[in-house]
This record gives structure tokens, C-alpha cells and sequence, in this order.
């Protein structure tokens, strides 16, 4: 395709190619740019994401010295510098969860315990999801959707946040365990499982 | 259902962007690997230069200033934006209308420097696969698309939801006027952001196809963005001479981050692409993989 033909080339090669020929780091951008901005466009809404973007790889080129040639996909040292940017923009992220919060239908079904089970929609769960993950930790928040929403394993968790697998665990646990109190009864979610 | 699944669906409400939805953010990548080439050479320059002695050092300041603005052309420019992008809009409704088959495929092959070369099939009617570089992304039939290259590989090849997107834009306005009001509804919160709307124009511009009337509409509202600047010497990747259109770099943004430059043709004000960006082929073709 290209006259250097790099789609036999895992993400390392090209990394380390890069470096002498930079212009060579799209090819890194067309493997996974998709995947980042989707990743921040659920995070921080669509139009925070296309600057994030172009930042994260800004600074993973910048960076593309320090790429451990040792690991051959790319993907999660990219989710990494992203969730790093993200960090940045805290407050859109919440104010991303809240808007969702906010244009959904008004919980109609709030002040009524008894008649919860009877009333809750999928939208509702929804927005009990959204604020119970605006209320989490943040280092918390960033392990819980790289595992849930980007279907990262527990590893590629650990490189991209540059942490001890454990710790990913660990995390994720607590995460988890304040998701589900805020979510309040598993009937609940049996529910709506139910529902489909 | 638990948690983790519940978390999934939610997430999935947000899908993949357009592939040319992301491609200023590629242009400012490839900005910045040009910025990084063009070091290279004037360190050595100013080395060479400094062992000559003050003379020749100061002759080096003289060379080296060209030198540094490969791509980007001269300082002070003649050309006016407005008028560039006027005339590149009475070039555009020159153009004949040619609509494509449905079924056909977008084909535009675009030179990068290095001698990278990017090339894209994009379905017209957005229900056929379509091939971006190497990559293969999901035509939309009956509002399902299949996935490629997902974080999870068991989910591979499996539907999400979509809606067909036609890259021949029929749906556009016509006038400077409705165009304008597209591009500012386009920016969202983000209206009166130039960056934003310079963005919403090169993306247009570059891996999609307007008849002419949208695209000559298109120039004519750009005309219209206040803060642009024109720069009379520039050439594309492919080294083609032409005059070039800057829009500025948003406040608050990396300061990696360089203005993307759109060059047209100094004659006849068709648009080449960017310094970093040559299209040098854009067709319809039949079949994916196919070259004109």
C-alpha cells in the first residue's frame, strides 16, 4: 500500500522507524485514533475529545523515544496518555456525567421507594450509573472504564496507567463496590435484565 | 446483568467517529513530525555556519530563514484570504457535477512527507465496507455495522449500531449564508471558535465530496471567518506550489499544537491539501481496493 508498507508491521517497528522518519507515526495514529477518541468522547463528550485527541498524540510522538519497544501493541500506552489528559479536564469529565444526567427524563420515580422496581427503565439506571461514576474517585474511575467500557484486560490496564496489576485489582474492587452501593438493590438490576 | 455489563451499554451509546472526523487531528500530528524534520537540517546548518565564523554565521541567519519555512511559505503575505477563498469558490462551481453511484466507492490518495502515502475507499452511500489505509471499516446495513479492530477481540466482526453516512454530501446548503449557519450549528458549544469551524471546513474539503454548489458555498462562508490568515508562497506535501489559508491554533491547546494551513492552487485556487497533506488523487472507483 505505502511504498514503506508498514501493515505487516506491528505498532514497536513502527515506533522505532518513527524515530528516524517521523511523519511515520500516522500510520500509529490510523491504527488507533478511532479507539482514543471514542474512549474520550465518552469521557469528556465530543467536542473536548477532538483537541484531546489531537494532544495525546501530539505527546505520544513526543514521547515515541521513551515507547518500550518491548510491547507490540501501542493501544494501551495511547489509553494511558489519554486517561493522563483526562485527568486534566476533571471537571468536564463531571460535567459531562451531570449533562447526561441532566437531559435525560426527570427519575419521576424518585421519592417513590416502593414503586422503584415497578418504574425503573434502563434510561434510569442509566443515570444512577452516570452519577454514581461522577462521584467516584478519579484514579478509581479511569481503571473501572478502561476495564467495563474499552474492554481492556487487567494488563493492559496496568501499562497504559503505569501501575502493578494488583493495584488494578484493587482498584477496580472498590470501584465496583461503590458502583453497586450507589446503584442501590441487585433486584434492581436483575430487573431490567430481565427487560433485556 | 451487573455492573460491569451495565457500564458497557451505556458506553456503547458512543460509537466510533467518522474517520475524516478525525483527520485534523491527524494533520496537527503530522505538523508536528514536519516541525520535528525541519530541525534537523538547521541545527546543522547554524554548525556549519558557527565554524566559518561571525560572517558566515550571519549569512546562515539569511539562509536558514527560507529553510525553516519549507511548507509554509514566506512571512508577509499579498494574498488576501478572502479573496483566495472567493476564487476558490468561483473554481469550485466550474467544476462539473459528477454524482457518483451509490455503490460506488470515494477514492482519495493523499502524498505525506517521507514519501508516506495514505489511501482511503470510502463507500458513497456508507452501507459497503470501506478501506482506510490498511484498515477495514464496517459498512452500515440496516442500521448495523460490523466492528473491526476492537479492544476486545471477541467482539470482532460483531453488530453495533449505526447510521449510513454518505461521504458524496448532498445534504449540505448551497448558499454562504446556510453554510455558514451549518458550520456554526456544527461547532456546538464551542460556537465562535474559529479553530473549530477550520476544522469543520478542512474535513469537509479533504475525504468527502460536495456538488459544487455546497462547495463553492463552503469557501464562501469560510471567506467569511473572521482571523484567518493568507500566506503567499506555500507549497502541499507533494511539493505543488500554491497560496495557503491559516486558521488559528484555539486557545488552550497544546503548545505542540501548529495552525493548519489549507493550500490552494496560486492559478487556479482548486484545493491541493495542506503542508502535510497533498491529495493528489480523488475519485470515484468501483470496488474498494481499486485504482483509478
Amino acid at each position: 500500500m505505502t511504498p514503506e508498507d508498514t501493515d505487516a508491521d506491528d505498532d514497536a517497528s513502527v515506533i522505532a522507524r518513527s524515530r528516524q522518519q517521523p511523519s511515520l507515526f500516522a500510520v500509529i495514529f490510523d491504527r488507533h485514533s478511532r479507539h482514543i477518541h471514542r474512549y474520550l468522547a465518552r469521557r469528556l463528550g465530543p467536542t473536548t475529545a477532538d483537541d484531546v485527541l489531537a494532544d495525546t498524540f501530539l505527546i505520544a510522538f513526543d514521547k515515541r523515544a521513551k515507547f518500550d519497544l518491548a510491547r507490540s501493541d501501542a493501544r494501551p500506552w495511547l489509553y494511558g496518555i489519554a486517561t493522563n489528559l483526562v485527568a486534566r479536564q476533571r471537571r468536564t469529565e463531571v460535567r459531562e456525567l451531570k449533562l447526561r444526567l441532566a437531559v435525560g427524563p426527570p427519575p419521576a420515580e424518585e421519592g417513590h421507594a416502593d414503586r422503584v422496581a415497578d418504574q425503573v427503565s434502563a434510561q434510569a439506571l442509566g443515570q444512577r450509573l452516570d452519577r454514581a461514576l461522577a462521584a467516584l474517585r478519579p484514579r478509581e474511575r479511569d481503571v473501572l472504564l478502561l476495564v467495563a467500557a474499552e474492554g481492556l484486560g487487567y494488563q493492559e490496564v496496568a501499562d497504559a496507567l503505569a501501575i502493578p496489576v494488583g493495584t488494578v485489582k484493587s482498584r477496580l474492587n472498590r470501584a465496583r463496590g461503590r458502583v453497586r452501593a450507589e446503584l442501590g438493590r441487585l433486584d434492581l438490576v436483575k430487573e431490567t435484565s430481565a427487560h433485556g | 446483568m451487573d455492573d460491569l455489563d451495565l457500564i458497557r451499554e451505556r458506553a456503547e451509546t458512543v460509537g466510533f467517529a467518522s474517520p475524516e472526523h478525525l483527520t485534523p487531528a491527524r494533520e496537527r500530528l503530522l505538523a508536528a513530525a514536519r516541525g520535528e524534520r525541519r530541525r534537523r537540517p538547521g541545527r546543522l546548518f547554524w554548525a556549519a555556519g558557527a565554524s566559518i565564523g561571525l560572517a558566515a554565521a550571519i549569512t546562515g541567519v539569511v539562509a536558514l530563514a527560507p529553510a525553516e519555512q519549507v511548507g509554509i511559505g514566506a512571512g508577509v503575505a499579498h494574498a488576501d484570504p478572502v479573496k483566495v477563498l472567493t476564487e476558490a469558490a468561483s473554481a469550485a462551481l466550474k467544476e462539473p457535477a459528477k454524482p457518483p453511484r451509490p455503490d460506488q466507492f470515494l477514492y482519495v490518495r493523499t502524498e505525506e512527507p517521507e514519501h508516506h502515502v495514505r489511501e482511503v475507499w470510502f463507500s458513497v452511500d456508507g452501507t459497503r465496507d470501506s478501506l482506510i489505509g490498511g484498515f477495514k471499516e464496517g459498512g452500515c446495513r440496516n442500521g448495523k455495522a460490523p466492528m473491526y479492530g476492537t479492544n476486545d477481540p471477541r467482539k470482532e466482526g460483531m453488530l453495533e449500531d449505526c447510521a449510513p453516512r454518505s461521504v458524496y454530501r448532498t445534504d449540505l446548503p448551497t448558499t454562504a449564508d446556510a453554510m455558514l449557519a451549518y458550520l456554526e450549528a456544527q461547532a456546538g458549544d464551542r460556537k465562535g471558535d474559529v479553530n473549530s469551524m477550520g476544522k469543520d471546513v478542512y474535513h469537509l474539503a479533504y475525504e468527502q465530496v460536495l456538488p459544487p454548489a455546497s462547495y463553492a458555498a463552503l469557501f464562501e462562508a469560510a471567506a467569511r471567518v473572521p482571523g484567518l490568515t493568507a500566506l503567499d508562497h506555500v507549497t502541499d506535501a507533494a511539493g505543488r506550489p500554491g497560496v495557503g489559508i491559516t486558521w488559528p491554533v484555539s486557545p488552550g491547546s497544546s503548545p505542540k499544537a501548529t495552525p493548519v494551513v489549507l493550500v490552494f492552487d496560486a492559478k487556479t485556487y482548486q484545493f491541493l491539501g495542506t503542508p502535510e497533506t497533498a491529495v493528489t488523487v480523488k475519485t470515484f472507483v468501483d470496488e474498494v481496493g481499486q485504482r483509478p
